[in-house]
């Protein structure tokens, strides 16, 4: 069991803090006095940090969502609950996805959707359409339908795979500290 | 799989009454018990669990030799998922990888690299990717190019892909050899 979460992209400076505060919570807990140092686990690239006992970095990943900070985490394989690993990746503005993943980190999909349009392809035709409407599987029933209704085959098969298989992970943009700037004012000399 | 992974074996279909003592024996190598048959004959199944092996080797390879039906479950571990394997002779025999409810789950990798090659390629772009690296756009442009449709290259991957429907196993019936 550990869990681990990379965050990359703008991150203003100011928020730091507050960032580690969450962090330090979902690991230690509120009111530890312990405090996780921003610098230690900040490389080139990304904030990287790693827990042995750790599953989930619930108050940390709702902060970064909140003020739009890109994140990947990870779960191992929990050997007390015997739930699998996942892999959630936030992009604001383009992605919010959970990827269930094996111990060896690769993705894997609910395949009964799958297994219901692999039948419904199958045993059901144009011709043969109205015989499946009241069909056990609900896939199977559903493009019966849809193709009762006149639709595409083809639309009926993407809209199916596009909701069960997840998209590509996509890389996680470098980490960009933005520092505030101090507004210099300009004083204007008298008589000028 | 390794030790320590609980694991239950089911066992429907035509049974030969004289083929009991040979599967008997071959559960107690599995499970180093001595079993016997009728203990663990509930309803329409013999219904037999194990806390250690997570698979019951020699008993599978002689329900396969000797074509009776079986279902094996067993529990996923940090290596590896859970997983139903199952056999009915000339039907079926298929391990389905499970996820801890039990629902049957499968590699997502393959099958998202075919649909982006699906949006990837077009009838009138085809040419263009025939020398593409990624194998499922260069095989779906040829797909095209010889005058293929999207729906049945599709047909031809899910099929290829995605496992079947998870079949249920057939009652348990012993068969006495009647005399002459």
């Amino acid at each position: 069991m550990s869990a681990n979460i990379s965050i990359g992209g703008d991150l203003k400076e100011e928020l730091i803090p507050l960032l580690i505060n969450n962090l330090t919570r979902d690991v230690y807990g509120k009111d530890s006095g312990w405090v996780i140092e921003f610098n230690k686990y900040t490389d080139d690239s990304y904030f990287l940090f790693e827990d042995d006992c750790v599953t989930t970095f619930d108050y940390l990943e709702e902060f970064l969502k909140s003020h739009e900070i890109p994140f990947s985490s990870a779960t191992s394989y929990n050997i007390e609950t015997h739930d699998q690993g996942s892999m959630r990746v936030y992009l604001p503005g383009v992605m919010d996805q959970v990827y269930n993943t094996t111990m060896d980190g690769e993705l894997y999909l609910y395949a009964t959707d799958l297994m219901g349009l692999k039948e419904a392809l199958k045993v059901v035709a144009f011709e043969n359409a109205a015989l499946h409407i009241n069909h056990r599987n609900r896939t199977v029933k559903k493009y019966a339908e849809h193709l009762l209704k006149g639709g595409d085959p083809l639309d009926f098969v993407k809209s199916i795979m596009d909701e069960d298989v997840p998209p590509f992970v996509p890389p996680l943009p470098l980490l960009n500290i933005i520092k505030k700037v101090k507004k210099i004012k300009k004083v204007k000399k008298k008589g000028k | 799989m390794s030790d320590s992974i609980w694991c239950k074996l089911r066992i429907g279909g035509e049974i030969k009454k004289s083929l009991i003592p040979g599967l008997l024996k071959n559960l107690k190598i599995d499970t180093g018990d001595t079993i016997t048959f009728e203990d663990f004959t509930q309803g329409d199944l013999f219904k037999l669990e194990n806390e250690h092996s997570g698979q019951f080797t020699e008993t599978e390879r002689f329900l396969e030799k000797n074509n009776i039906s079986f279902a094996r479950n067993s529990d996923g571990n940090y290596e590896y998922l859970a997983e139903l394997r199952i056999f009915i002779p000339q039907v079926v025999n298929v391990a389905f990888p499970l996820d801890p409810s039990g629902d049957v789950v499968m590699p997502a990798e393959k099958l998202r690299q075919m649909i982006d090659s699906i949006s990837a390629v077009t009838f009138e772009t085809a040419a263009v990717h025939i020398n593409s690296e990624k194998p499922y756009v260069k095989e779906f442009a040829l797909h095209l190019l010889n005058g293929g449709d999207q729906l049945s290259y599709l047909k031809v991957h899910l099929d290829d892909l995605v496992p079947p429907e998870v079949p249920t196993l057939p009652p348990l019936k012993i068969i006495t050899r009647s005399k002459k």
